[in-house]
């Protein structure tokens, strides 16, 4: 997120924005949706979801734009908005502990098998494992991340996204890979266990 | 087998993070490692593995619409970019006109005091102020400051503090016992707090709200009281370094010097690591002659202590240093 002729570009739309001018702000919905989709459905996994994030993103950008301030990144800005909105999302839907998350934490076994088989014909056998194990981190862990994999983010990008410091973004980068390894591990090793029985 | 310290350097490396001269080193380390090289091949596993991940995409039907769907939710909604509801076009004009009316009838009173205040400095159409030649306007109303309208509170007056008071409230370390080196020099000032910062979480948020820590210290008696109990405050000193880390622009010496604090306020080394990373060894926790369950020093690098800081007088001088540092 260097900036260069698109953050200007940015700077100006925002101000047309503040005078009123609401295509200046489809201007940047066009231009960020997907990002800011993609970010959504990523820490959700579920379309509805990540739709319903996504565009409350985008109103809590317009609603709050009075108050960027000139000079930042409208991208890590909204980004912002949209990792808050997810991460309280997901924290939200694991307190109702539905039969998703239930799922997705590994407790309901026997439906949890019948997906996996289903994942992994559609998907490789790893990129299944990950995606699974990835349902079952901490959102905030979850969501530094997804920054880092799909956005290619730096440390600091993602403490300004994060709200925190570079020290909690690479320790909770850590965590995150840590626990994805260890998901790969444990699946290898019942692997083996399994053809040794056959 | 004890494992390989280069082992929590790896993410780092892989992050582009390390520079030049410390890659080189890493890089000679991978060479000879198995350790290192197998941690290497699993953590570019899992990324690799997350970058198969197949997104569904969404019909092209819903790009094409996804726009117009958030401006028919902001119409709906009535917001506005200014945080409130959009007013109509004829309650803004309306409210523009009557701020206009309350503006020039300010003004105007602001222009009549000054005009009063400066019949005796400006001497009319000399060009002379307070017997100073002056080339500008001459008039006593082209000399007034545009005027700034502001939300903002005035700024509070700051309290000067001796850091002796605020060590001397230690528990493990009476300021009685072990004279503060220095202390006549380093008087410093900080923001006076009126918040109640009892809890944690209104430290936090008082760290995040431009105070100086002490200042959230002295109030929240942080030093003064046992320590929190882990189990109810997990993280809270690493929440601490955070909110002031990033309030302080990555000057790694304030963290330092909260860790600090937070070992002669009677957490040991051990505590902080478990405070700090719940599992992992974020912090690598030493043999430290001075504290009870060893020293503190860094495992990635952004956070530590000098070398020679061996023992709780060590720490108490730095923290000294640091007052200094910061009061110049």
């Amino acid at each position: 997120m260097k900036k260069g002729a698109g953050e200007l570009e940015d700077q100006i739309l925002i101000g047309k924005v503040l005078e009123g001018d609401t295509r200046a702000f489809e201007r940047l919905v066009e231009k960020y949706k997907k990002r800011i989709y993609y970010l959504a459905y990523r820490m959700t996994r579920d379309h509805d979801s990540a739709d319903e994030l996504a565009q409350e993103s985008f109103v809590k950008a317009y609603q709050a734009m009075s108050g960027f301030k000139p000079g930042h990144s409208f991208y890590t800005w909204v980004y912002r908005i949209c990792v808050n909105l997810s991460i309280n999302f997901l924290k939200r839907e694991k307190q109702n502990v539905s039969v998703d998350f239930l799922r997705d934490s590994g407790i309901a076994v026997d439906r949890s098998n019948e997906l996996n088989q289903l994942e992994r014909m559609i998907a490789s056998e790893q990129a299944a494992i990950v995606k699974e194990a990835l349902n079952t981190l901490p959102p905030d862990q979850k969501a530094v991340f997804i920054l880092k994999t799909y956005d290619d983010m730096s440390y600091e990008q993602m403490a300004e996204v994060m709200d925190c410091s570079m020290g909690t973004v690479m320790s909770r980068l850590f965590r995150a890979r840590h626990k994805l390894k260890k998901a790969l591990e444990m699946a290898e090793s019942e692997k083996d266990i399994n053809d040794e029985r056959m | 087998m004890r494992e390989c310290r280069f082992k929590k350097r790896i993410q780092i490396y892989l992050d582009g993070w390390m520079d030049d001269k410390e890659a080189g080193r890493f890089e000679a380390h991978l060479k000879r490692c198995s350790d290192c090289q197998t941690e290497m091949v699993e953590l570019e596993e899992v990324a690799s593995a997350a970058l198969e991940i197949v997104d569904q995409a969404p019909d092209i039907d819903y790009w094409k619409n996804f726009p117009t769907r958030v401006l028919n939710r902001i119409i709906s909604r009535d917001v506005s970019p200014y945080g409130g509801k959009q007013r109509s076009a004829r309650s803004l004009r309306l409210k523009i006109g009557s701020y206009s009316v309350a503006i020039t009838a300010l003004a105007a009173a602001a222009l009549l005091i000054l005009n009063y205040v400066n019949r005796s400095l400006v001497i009319p159409d000399t060009g002379i102020r307070d017997g100073v030649e002056i080339s500008g306007p001459t008039a006593a109303t082209d000399m007034v400051e545009p005027m700034i309208f502001t939300t903002e509170e005035p700024e509070k007056p700051p309290v000067v503090v001796e850091s002796e008071s605020i060590l001397a409230g230690q528990r493990n370390v009476p300021a009685e016992e072990k004279p503060l080196v220095a202390v006549e020099r380093s008087s410093f000032t900080v923001n006076e707090i009126e918040e109640d910062v009892s809890r944690p979480s209104q430290a936090v948020s008082a760290l995040k709200s431009d105070y100086d820590f002490r200042a959230v210290f002295r109030k929240s008696a942080l030093l003064e009281q046992p320590p929190l109990r882990l189990d109810d405050d997990y993280n809270f000193l690493n929440r601490l370094m955070a909110a002031y880390r990033g309030r302080a622009a990555n000057d790694y010496r304030i963290s330092q010097a909260v860790v600090a604090e937070g070992i002669l306020s009677g957490y040991t080394s051990g505590d902080i690591n478990r405070l700090d990373n719940g599992n992992y060894g974020l912090l690598d926790i030493g043999p430290f002659p001075g504290l009870t369950g060893g020293g503190y020093s860094s495992g990635w690098g952004y956070l530590s202590l000098p070398d020679d800081t061996s023992d709780a007088e060590e720490l108490r001088k730095y923290l000294i240093e640091l007052e200094l540092m910061r009061a110049k």
